[in-house]
């Protein structure tokens, strides 16, 4: 309990609304119930338009004309998953849009025009036509209205007297049952079989009529009309032909029935279609209802349910193995539909803590009190703050409710069900349960919940992992993790085909582009310099300048020395910069260049510079392809770097006492060093964004946030602007800590951050990249840490908060949802940090790298995917590929590399990381952060939704 | 020495630190209230005359000592019905004697209507019952004859006038008694506005003057199906303004709760799911189950217990199996005897289903059930999941609300969701 929820009070009136079952004295006395609602109290309650709207729109033939102004009809726009198997005239929004001058004269004119006009265009086989509450204000005569244009078209042209004002759905149900009376009787009924049923109050939500009517016709029971699920007029005008009426939803259809037993003799029976026992019930219960006319049909219904729920039992008792002990809430319109709820979830192994309806009478409420256990909360017509009173009061892992419900329960980090009619899975029938059973699993055993304030305490998250994650900076011993090695050998042995990895020289020219003034320059053929040139800029969209020394056939044979002398004379006179970026390829390193030698003859040529210009700082890296990927060259040339500028190696290389001494609070003199590894632009701004927030200005090293994703110029430049300064990085060695990214990296011998520690004294922090809540907790626990704050700044946990609110909103979609992720192996540790966080399984984690601990990093980062994924190191695309087929994921996670691979298997590709080639933007994909996870996480959800709404026939527009 | 200011009841002091527990060992009544409902069986009710189950006089001393292994701090031992310990005064007696056997320390109490505690004052006394409350609601016939619908006096019912003039002199005879032995004293009465509520004041009075202890005036509340169904209850300003008049005679004791016949701990707490699965389980005839490796089911289709006895022309037999997915084996099917031998059809089920530890339906009737019962077939109205009910059955838990689906019987709220009650 809170103390929110302490300060949450009963109004006094609804006080005898609310009751217990248990042993409290006062439950003996009868709920108050069926009363108008309390004026000001926030029900949740409809009006009786909406009851009457909610009966008929699933009459897919007929014209549904809202006469009023525009609110009424455009709010019910196809709001409801009833599906129809022919006709989808029922699935527009039909208005007469009544405006002010409408009002003062009267809409009679226009909704005789609008009538006339619409059933021309669409012929309908009726027409219903709903009065909104201005109708019965100004007066008009609907009912005259209805009758000439029926004479005149010759279609039946009903109204309903459904203003808002006059009750609740309820009322509005009763005349919908009117308006269908008037229908009913005008068909033929001579070639109805005795044994026959009309199904009333089903309403064809995600299909579910087709299911119920798949069980009586498999009985060999006629079904005349269904009403109004997938309903047609014409079967509607026939429906007195049929010997028994089963009414489910009984508040809503019982008018009716009432009715065709009155003047027809037919008489109804009140069932469920909802959970095993009240569907099996209903099914015998016609089956005894005919037994004189077909004594073999409770045998075939025996048949038939013990078949069912023998198909569903096994799934069920799996899921309420993991269901067992939890605790739900529920808040539905209907009574009946909390009796059958109570059951279905006694089926999950829950208990029913609270449950309440819109619309329950005495008798219900009496009989809920002896349905539920001692203790659950028992009410009449809530709003929404007691409903929050009694979810936190009582504790409850689950609401079952509708859309009006879901955000109280969300906003409290509670699993929801949606059993209102906007629901989007079937949950009637024995199918139906085990829909039910998986969406309540889905939202039940969510991680996000993990996440939210309520379920975690994680406001404190952040800071506790501040301590954690310093308390941690020193990286951990190498953990070797089983990798997926062996079956790739086994698979492909020798060749890789379609590679999930670049080459080294790749990711160093990547680095120096973020060196402000630096020219990235290869020692090596030119065709490598334009490769590379070629794939960054279709990735980044921006000028790529690549030198490079372009060896021939001589200089392959008798070296590179000359060419690399000439080519770095013509980069720094062409060019003036600041730093040369040297990159070796795998020719020049396998030829076995002296390129220190080179480099000491090329001072030696040029003691006075070249034309003027002074030799700026040459920083070397060796960068044979056959030794990593590009994530290695981009780390060996972050730490070239480092070595060259900031802590050049002396004779006495130790960490001087004085700077490990020293206090670590950042200053302008002592900066933080940040080495991100491979991120995107957008993630280099975001993170000099997030220190900002804890008044750190970090050297981020590299940095082409600018370079490689800047504006457009009003005169050529040879250098874009931007980038690390070098006298930034000189001063590096003075740093007070350094943050480098990369959880793989434990693994590598040496990298900028361990360097700057073993040879000026640094603190190190070493993170995974802050991609997902957790790790992006834990950076921001460091950055706390290094600013002395006790806690991360108001507007980014603000940021957290928003996150893990959408998390809650989104997460049954994606539950357990599968996904390859590739990539780097740092970015695909991250993502699967994310994907863990959100529920999704990362089935295969795959990269072209070969660190030995990607599988470690993942375990470390995404526990709770441990035994349940595929980790692979050193993988190609047709690995990926093969693995794939059997793993089944639902989408692919990673560079447009995968975009043929999602293609074959009909999945959406998330694009993230680099290369993206084939769409806009690569450069702007935001991965770190909360505002990271953010875009992320919306992109994939949304890519489930897309692909979810692409295979429904129907389509769904409704969430 | 037995401490009498432990009695949670008697001494507001002592009612959050010691409990109470009810052994619901009498059923039956000898008079009837015209406030009183006791048909209406349901554990979700708390007040006077409402039990889960009845215990026989042996098994209600197991079963205490069951409850005092489970809750701490139990001090006081009482007989409140469900209907009064003096129209079941073998059992009543029979229950005293046994828990005061094992228990020379614990108080015993008893609540009674004094109709027929007379001839047994000497025995209580004997047996060490140190508090007794009677409830005593006119001290004029002519009031008394509009509370009480009959009373029955050995086997004669009386009505009327006469029937509270009876009454009335049993009850004060009774405090007399009762207080001649040293015995503690409450009178209950129970505040019925437009029928007692004025003579309250003369009640206390009179019991006073005989040497009653203390005095607890009850809110009369409705309960659906009494005839007193629609008398509105009091409202607190005259339960407060009652009080204070009968104060004059006699101290109040303002802290009731109304316990039922079956009421376990603390006055406050409720019946939890253990105390009902206890109950329910020494409300059994003790059996030896090993005999009894089976249960019987009544079923349609063999996955839900959804036949009446009356109606299964076959049952269903399992057994536990930590094998199966469901926990259970189906091993056979037997045959139930054919309708129309009467009652010895149902005595030839039972040894029919000799090995079986119970029968599992949606429903049955009184006479078949005790039939059953007798030969050592336990019945359980349930319906649901078979495996649900097995479940609870072999492993001895508490029927869930849920599963106990007497409220789709016929009749009251019957809204056909069950098959029928053909």
């Amino acid at each position: 309990m809170t103390a929110v929820a302490d300060t949450i009070s009963i109004l006094p009136a609804r006080a005898a609304s609310v009751t217990v079952a248990g042993n409290n004295p006062a439950t003996a006395a009868p709920l108050a119930c069926d009363r108008n609602s309390l004026a000001g109290s926030v029900t949740q309650r409809a009006c009786a338009f909406c009851g009457s709207r909610v009966i008929l729109y699933p009459v897919a033939d007929a014209l549904h004309l809202v006469h009023g102004p525009i609110g009424c009809a455009a709010y019910t726009w196809d709001i409801r998953g009833a599906q129809s198997s022919g006709p989808q005239l029922f699935r527009n929004s039909f208005s007469t849009d009544l405006r002010e001058l409408d009002v003062i004269y009267g809409g009679e004119k226009k909704l005789g025009a609008a009538l006339r006009e619409l059933i021309a265009r669409h012929a309908p086989k009726a027409a219903f036509v709903y009065s909104t509450c201005i109708v019965g204000l100004i007066g008009d005569d609907v009912e005259a209205v209805c009758k000439s244009v029926a004479a005149d078209t010759g279609i039946p042209v009903i109204p309903v007297a459904s203003e808002g004002f006059k009750g609740t759905k309820k009322t509005g149900y009763r005349a919908a049952c009117d308006a269908l009376w008037r229908l009913v009787g005008s068909g033929d009924t001579a070639d109805i079989p005795p044994v026959s049923i009309n199904l009333l109050g089903d309403f064809n939500i995600a299909g579910e009529t087709w299911i119920v009517r798949d069980y009586f016709t498999r009985m060999g029971v006629h079904i005349v009309a269904t009403l109004t699920g997938d309903g047609r007029v014409d079967a509607i005008r026939r429906c007195h032909g049929a010997k028994l009426n089963l009414v489910q939803c009984s508040g809503s259809m019982t008018p009716l029935a009432k009715m065709l037993e009155a003047q027809h003799g037919i008489p109804f029976k009140r069932v469920s279609f909802f959970g095993i026992e009240d569907v099996s019930a209903a099914l015998y219960e016609t089956a005894a209802f005919f037994a004189a006319q077909d004594p073999e049909l409770p045998a075939r219904t025996q048949t038939l349910v013990r078949s069912e729920i023998e198909a569903v039992m096994p799934e069920l008792r799996r899921i309420r193995a993991e269901l067992a002990g939890k605790k739900a809430a529920i808040y539905v319109g209907g009574a009946f539909k909390a009796f059958s709820l109570v059951r279905a979830l006694r089926t999950l192994g829950m208990t029913t803590a609270l449950v309440g309806t819109q619309t329950g009478d005495k008798e219900d409420y009496a009989l809920l009190r002896q349905m539920c256990d001692p203790g659950t909360i028992i009410v009449d017509d809530s709003n929404p703050l007691e409903l929050a009173k009694f979810c936190l009061e009582k504790d409850v892992d689950l609401f079952i409710g509708g859309v009006k419900e879901r955000p109280i329960a969300y906003k409290l980090g509670i699993g929801f069900c949606d059993h209102n009619h906007e629901r989007k899975e079937a949950l009637a029938g024995y199918v139906g349960m085990v829909n039910f059973a998986r969406e309540v699993r889905a939202s039940v055993l969510s991680p996000v919940w993990q996440q939210t304030p309520r379920r975690a305490n994680a406001a404190a998250n952040a800071v506790a992992a501040a301590a954690v994650a310093v308390a941690t900076a020193v990286p951990p011993p190498p953990r070797r993790v089983p990798v997926a090695r062996a079956r790739a050998a086994a698979t492909y042995p020798n060749a890789t085909t379609n590679a999930c990895k670049l080459c080294t020289p790749l990711g160093a020219c990547l680095v120096f582009r973020g060196v402000r003034g630096a020219i990235p320059f290869l020692h090596g053929s030119q065709g490598c310099a334009t490769y590379i040139r070629r794939y960054v800029i279709s990735h980044f969209r921006e000028p790529m300048d690549i030198a490079a020394s372009n060896f021939s056939e001589s200089s392959a044979i008798f070296g590179g020395g000359l060419n690399v002398r000439i080519g770095l004379e013509n980069v720094i006179r062409q060019y003036k910069p600041e730093l040369v970026g040297l990159a070796t390829t795998c020719l020049s390193e396998t030829i076995g260049e002296n390129l220190a030698g080179h480099l000491h003859d090329f001072h030696e040529e040029h003691p006075a510079g070249v034309e003027g210009v002074a030799i700026p700082p040459i920083v070397s890296v060796s960068c044979a392809s056959y030794r990593g990927t590009h994530a290695n060259g981009f780390h060996k040339a972050v730490r070239a770097l480092v070595e060259t500028l900031a802590a050049p190696a002396t004779a006495d290389t130790a960490a001087t006492a004085d700077n490990a001494a020293a206090p670590t609070a950042p200053t302008a003199a002592r900066p933080v060093a940040l080495f991100p590894g491979m991120l995107s632009p957008a993630d280099l701004r975001e993170l000099r964004r997030i220190a900002g927030y804890f008044d750190i200005s970090p050297t981020i090293l590299p940095d082409y946030s600018d370079t490689l994703d800047g504006p457009s110029w009003a005169d050529y430049q040879k250098l874009p602007a931007g980038g690390t300064a070098v006298a930034d990085i000189r001063a590096l060695a003075n740093a007070a800590a350094a943050v480098e990214f990369g959880r793989t990296l434990a693994y590598a011998p040496a990298t900028a951050a361990t360097v700057l520690a073993s040879r000026c004294g640094v603190a190190a922090h070493r993170l995974g990249m802050p991609i997902g809540v957790r790790e992006t907790d834990r950076f921001l626990g460091v950055l706390a840490a290094l600013a002395g704050l006790p806690q991360i700044p108001a507007p980014l946990a603000a940021e957290r908060g928003r996150l893990t609110d959408s998390w809650v909103d989104g997460h049954k979609y994606i539950f357990e949802k599968r996904a390859v992720v590739y990539g780097e192996e740092d970015l695909v540790v991250g993502l699967a940090a994310l994907l863990a966080e959100i529920g999704v399984t990362p089935v295969l984690c795959a990269s072209g790298g070969r660190s030995g601990g990607f599988a470690a990093a993942i375990a470390d980062v995404a526990p709770e995917t441990t035994g349940k994924i595929l980790v692979r190191e050193g993988a190609d695309f047709s690995e990926i590929e093969a693995d794939a087929a059997t793993l089944r994921p639902d989408f692919l996670l990673g560079s447009s590399k995968g975009q043929a691979l999602a293609r074959r298997l009909g999945v959406p590709l998330v694009r993230c990381g680099f290369p993206i080639h084939d769409r806009i933007g690569g450069q702007r994909v935001l991965h770190v952060g909360y505002a990271g996870a953010q875009s992320l996480f919306d992109r994939i959800v949304n890519a489930v939704l897309e692909r979810k709404q692409a295979a429904s026939e129907v389509g769904y527009s409704y969430l | 020495m037995i401490d009498l200011s432990q009695h949670p009841c008697f001494n507001k002091d002592s009612h959050h630190t010691h409990g109470r527990v009810h052994l619901p060992v009498a059923p039956r009544c000898n008079l009837q209230c015209n406030f009183c409902n006791r048909k209406f069986d349901c554990m979700n009710e708390s007040r006077p005359g409402v039990t889960s189950a009845v215990l026989a006089p042996q098994r209600a001393a197991d079963y205490l000592d069951d409850v005092l292994r489970r809750v701490p701090n139990i001090a006081v031992v009482g007989i409140a019905g469900p209907g009064d310990p003096f129209a079941n005064a073998e059992e009543t007696l029979a229950t005293l004697t046994a828990v005061r056997r094992r228990h020379p320390q614990i108080l015993l109490c008893l609540a009674t209507n004094g109709l027929a505690i007379g001839p047994h004052i000497a025995a209580l006394a004997a047996l060490e019952v140190s508090h007794v409350t009677i409830t005593i609601n006119a001290v004029d016939p002519l009031i008394g004859a509009k509370i009480y619908a009959w009373v029955r006096d050995g086997h004669r019912p009386m009505r009327g006038i006469p029937a509270a003039q009876l009454l009335l002199d049993r009850q004060l005879d009774a405090v007399r008694q009762l207080k001649e032995r040293g015995i503690v004293v409450k009178i209950n009465t129970i505040i019925m506005p437009g029928v007692n509520d004025s003579h309250i004041g003369e009640v206390a009075k009179t019991v006073a003057a005989l040497g009653a202890d203390i005095m607890n005036c009850m809110a009369f509340l409705p309960v659906e199906g009494a005839v007193f169904e629609d008398l509105p209850p009091p409202d607190a300003k005259l339960v407060a303004g009652t009080r204070l008049l009968a104060e004059r005679h006699l101290p109040q004791m303002t802290h009731c709760a109304r316990c039922r016949a079956d009421a376990v701990g603390l006055i406050d707490e409720g019946m939890t799911p253990e105390h009902l699965g206890a109950l329910a389980r020494f409300s059994r005839p003790e059996a030896d189950l090993s005999a009894r490796p089976y249960i019987a089911v009544a079923s349609q289709e063999g996955m839900l217990v959804n036949q009446h006895l009356g109606e299964a022309a076959r049952v269903l037999v399992f057994r536990q199996d930590a094998e199966t997915p469901s926990g259970f084996k189906y091993i056979e099917t037997r045959r139930a005897p054919e309708p129309g031998a009467g009652p010895a059809r149902w005595a030839e089920f039972g040894d029919i289903l000799h090995d079986c530890r119970a029968l599992l339906v949606s429903a049955a009737g009184p006479q078949p059930k005790r039939a059953l019962e007798a030969r050592g077939v336990r019945v359980i109205e349930m319906e649901g999941m078979i495996e649900d009910g097995l479940d609870v059955v072999f492993n001895d838990k508490p029927m869930p609300p849920v599963l106990a689906r007497r409220f789709s019987g016929c009749g009251f709220s019957c809204k056909g969701t069950g098959t029928g009650c053909g």
